[in-house]
């Protein structure tokens, strides 16, 4: 969602494609009013409000759970207004409080689906910047703070590390769940089964609550019927100009896997279960993305520029060094896989790819003026295929398959995440010595 | 399509030529007002027909159907509502400057160049109606049950969604005329 707000900022009504998010002024916004855009952006229903899917659409598992969780409308219009809109003279630092309407208000804006965050999370993004936070916040073993990255700090702790506002839409935290990092394991845990590739900080080596309190309802077949749907539709691409010979493409085939994936998704969001912590997931992933997305204030100060064209993997990696925080080594394909798996699933879960005919736009390339499902497919598969080093594209490579009686409680993996990397020479700006992290 | 060689082109424009010469001497010939008349519909004929060539000849037939287009279009739309506009380069913008719905009454942007048509729907999918557009045009229409609206190309192939804005109304309307507290830059305020 902070992406998309970066992006209003600068093109407030998604009327030029190639504006460039303003993140600057986003992160210079003061986090009530982040906090109250958030309020507003979830009113707007987001994907649950599209009425471009009919009656299929239950995307947040009921279609009523925005409305009934949302802030009454006068005391959201009201007292609790953001303010966050473009000024007439544009953006300027530090924004100003804004006479409605919204950035976005009016506009259909969707977040994204919690494969996103899980994706993102799984680079140890979160890691890494609460541990520059932390750094930041508690001595001088970074370089001193420029404004603007002191500014994104209390941003960055007083939105993801402290509890939100109460009665807020992001207030996932309480005496019953005490950490929004375990909140967000449970959900991937139950969508997805699987886990993140790291360990959670601090918790003891073994200790798993998140799963333990998901009781035995995971979704641990999505890995397994995500990869063999990969797998299908590159049988499908590579055969879409096959004349002449035998053609193993098999549309129903695909649908089926999709109508099964989405059946499986659908279920672990029944009765609006799940829609706040996805939301609340992808806001704060989506925050920390935008910073690494481009060379910001925090990125300059940190000494992690990658120039205009640069990624973001390369950033996180740079930064952190500065903190002995090695990412993912499949961090690249993971930031880019992030962007693209969250409109498919999406799309899988409302039912769009669910007949033979409609799952064939996820193959059919050939002919077809602007194959934009195609291309993000081939685009995913190759990307998966690096990430997780799974042969998608060698279709007589499959993976031996445990018997389901002796499957691990955690079937399937990521790729390995962050690992404490020895500190090369943590700045230390007031002269005394560098401060190595283990 | 056949392609056209440059000759038969160069004959064809050749005759058009003449013809638009016969036509204006007509009017010269004080025959002005059937000649006007005529010279326009056999403007009109050309520029249709031009069009039509046009647009032809570098159409190749999607081996996808009417509906799978939608779910292509729906895609895009969806991607770009979430702030993604295309990768490496590439630009794919499916989503509409939102039309502003004020009062029924829905007022568009200026449609895309290739736009020949507009179809608008009822939230629970049923079609309201089809109205016949040009590129650049920038339609008003009343329709106050609209939830979203598609654009067609000439071909008929869906190459646009839009998603009606209300215009806020009330007390948190912002009339045109009215000077914005935030126009007057604070000191110390700097632009981005």
């Amino acid at each position: 969602m902070f992406r998309m707000l970066a992006r209003l900022i600068a093109d407030p009504n998604l009327t030029h494609p190639a504006a460039v998010p303003d993140a600057s002024t986003l992160f210079a916004t003061h986090p009530i009013q982040l906090s109250r855009w958030l309020e507003e952006a979830w009113a707007g229903g987001g994907i649950a409000n599209w009425p471009a899917f009919g009656t299929q659409n239950v995307a947040l598992g009921d279609p009523a759970a925005a409305a009934r969780l949302q802030l009454p409308k006068g005391l959201r219009d009201d007292g609790l207004r953001s303010g966050v809109a473009r000024p007439g003279g544009g953006p300027v630092i530090p924004p100003l409080f804004e006479p409605p309407p919204a950035l976005g208000d009016g506009l259909i804006l969707a977040w994204d689906h919690l494969i996103y965050a899980f994706l993102l999370e799984s680079t140890g993004i979160v890691e890494i910047f609460a541990e520059v936070l932390r750094r930041y916040v508690v001595g001088e073993t970074l370089d001193a703070p420029s404004i603007d990255t002191l500014v994104w700090a209390r941003a960055s702790e007083e939105l993801f590390f402290r509890d939100p506002p109460l009665f807020h839409i992001g207030g996932l935290t309480s005496q019953l769940r005490p950490n929004a990092r375990t909140i967000r394991r449970n959900a991937y845990w139950r969508m997805f089964g699987s886990d993140l590739p790291h360990p959670l900080p601090g918790a003891t080596a073994g200790e798993q609550p998140w799963k333990r309190d998901a009781g035995a309802v995971a979704n641990t077949r999505f890995l397994e019927l995500w990869t063999e749907l990969l797998r299908q539709v590159w049988m499908g691409i590579e055969n879409d100009r096959n004349q002449v010979g035998a053609n193993p493409t098999d549309p129903s085939y695909v649908a089926y896997l999709c109508q099964t994936l989405g059946e499986m998704l659908r279920l672990r969001r029944r009765g609006g279960m799940l829609a706040r912590e996805e939301f609340s997931a992808v806001t704060a992933l989506s925050w920390f993305h935008l910073t690494v997305e481009s060379d910001t204030p925090v990125v300059h100060d940190l000494r992690a520029t990658a120039g205009g064209a640069g990624n973001p993997a390369d950033r996180l990696a740079a930064i952190g060094q500065r903190v002995g925080i090695a990412p993912a080594r499949h961090a690249r394909e993971l930031f880019e896989l992030a962007d693209l798996v969250s409109p498919v699933l999406w799309f899988i879960e409302l039912d769009q790819f669910s007949t033979p005919a409609q799952a064939e736009t996820l193959f059919r390339i050939f002919g077809v003026p602007n194959p934009v499902v195609a291309r993000t497919m081939i685009r995913i598969v190759d990307l998966w295929q690096s990430a997780t080093g799974e042969r998608i594209k060698d279709t007589g490579i499959r993976g031996a398959q445990p018997a389901a009686a002796g499957r691990a409680a955690q079937p399937t993996r990521l790729p390995a995440g962050p690992a404490p990397a020895p500190v090369p020479a943590a700045p230390s700006p007031n002269g005394s010595s560098s401060v190595v992290r283990s | 399509m056949a392609e056209k060689s440059p000759d038969e082109q160069s004959a064809a424009a050749s005759a058009v030529n003449e013809r638009l010469l016969q036509l204006l001497e007509q009017v010269v010939a004080n025959q002005a007002v059937q000649a006007t008349a005529n010279l326009q519909d056999e403007f009109a004929e050309r520029l249709r027909a031009a069009v039509q060539y046009r647009d032809s000849r570098d159409h190749a037939v999607s081996p996808l159907g009417y509906d799978q287009l939608q779910i292509g279009l729906r895609f895009v739309a969806l991607s770009n509502s979430l702030g993604r506009f295309g990768s490496h380069g590439e630009r794919d913008v499916a989503l509409l400057p939102a039309p502003q719905l004020d009062r029924g009454t829905l007022t568009f942007a200026p449609l895309p160049p290739d736009a020949a048509s507009v179809i608008l729907f009822r939230a629970d999918g049923e079609q309201l109606g089809q109205i016949q557009v040009g590129g650049g045009d920038a339609p008003v229409i009343d329709a106050p049950d609209a939830a979203w609206v598609q654009v067609n190309d000439v071909h008929g192939s869906p190459i646009r969604l839009g998603f009606p804005r209300r215009v806020p109304a009330g007390v948190y309307a912002r009339s045109t005329g009215a000077t914005r507290r935030s126009d007057a830059r604070p000191a110390g305020a700097r632009a981005t």
